[in-house]
């Protein structure tokens, strides 16, 4: 090992080696990712929701103009 | 549009176990590029988020370590360029883990500590993953999704930096 590679070495070991971190961070982690994970479904419920019904409203319109009376 | 990949209570817990296990490199890591214990937690913690929320396909490629350290310092880079810098506060030297370690070697050691702040992002995190996890060229290359050159490249810029540090130091004094 070269001496820059050695003194960097001891230099970030001697100050990182006995971090440790919270187990905390993972459940924190889990918690917030099954509410991003139920925001997203309900935004892509609301997408397809929106989808539908502007495919059927642009359906009806199509329909209407060629001459066929669907909801009548 | 892109869906997400569902996850089975069996996903999660594999995920929840991986990241259990990691936790602590993943801390070591995020606190030697930010040198700051908040800045380091506030890392992992989104970078697992991210993970998280990929994880089936990320555990089907087979490496989510190399995937979350990216994630992580992507994230640092997007940091420095929204000028968000991270929070730094240098701890003192723990006396305990250097207490043989004769005067010359420990002031050279903290003045090294200093300066890789300094570092650019990136070749930040090249000198962590290559000096300190001492990993290969190779390797921190298919970890950073970059060529080896351009690892060699970083580690130039940031040995640069750092003896760039230490003549400045010598100048000043």
């Amino acid at each position: 090992m070269s001496t820059v590679e050695a003194l960097v070495h001891d230099a970030i070991s001697a100050n990182v080696d006995l971090m440790s971190g919270s187990p905390r961070i993972v459940e924190r982690v889990v918690a917030s990712a099954a509410q991003v994970r139920r925001r997203r479904r309900r935004v892509r419920a609301l997408g397809a929701g929106l989808a539908a019904t502007t495919a059927l409203a642009i359906g009806l319109a199509i329909a209407r103009l060629l001459g066929w009376h669907v909801l009548s | 549009m892109r869906r997400e990949a569902e996850m089975d209570p069996e996903a999660e817990l594999a995920f929840t176990e991986w990241a259990a296990a990691r936790l602590g490199s993943l801390v070591r890591f995020g606190f030697a590029l930010t040198q700051s214990e908040g800045g380091a937690e506030g890392l992992v913690e989104s970078a697992l988020a991210r993970t998280f929320l990929e994880w089936p396909a990320i555990a089907g490629r087979g490496n989510p370590d190399h995937y979350v350290r990216r994630v992580m310092v992507n994230e640092l880079d997007t940091r420095r360029r929204h000028r968000k810098r991270p929070e730094v506060s240098v701890p003192d030297i723990d006396l305990t883990t250097t207490f043989e370690a004769d005067e010359a070697e420990v002031a050279e050691r903290d003045r090294i500590w200093r300066e890789i702040v300094n570092v650019a992002p990136r070749a930040r995190a090249v000198l962590v993953l290559r000096f300190y996890e001492r990993r290969s060229e190779y390797e921190v290359a298919q970890l950073l999704a970059c060529s080896v050159e351009s690892v060699r490249a970083n580690t130039a810029a940031g040995i640069a930096t750092l003896r760039a540090g230490r003549l400045l130091d010598s100048v000043s004094r």
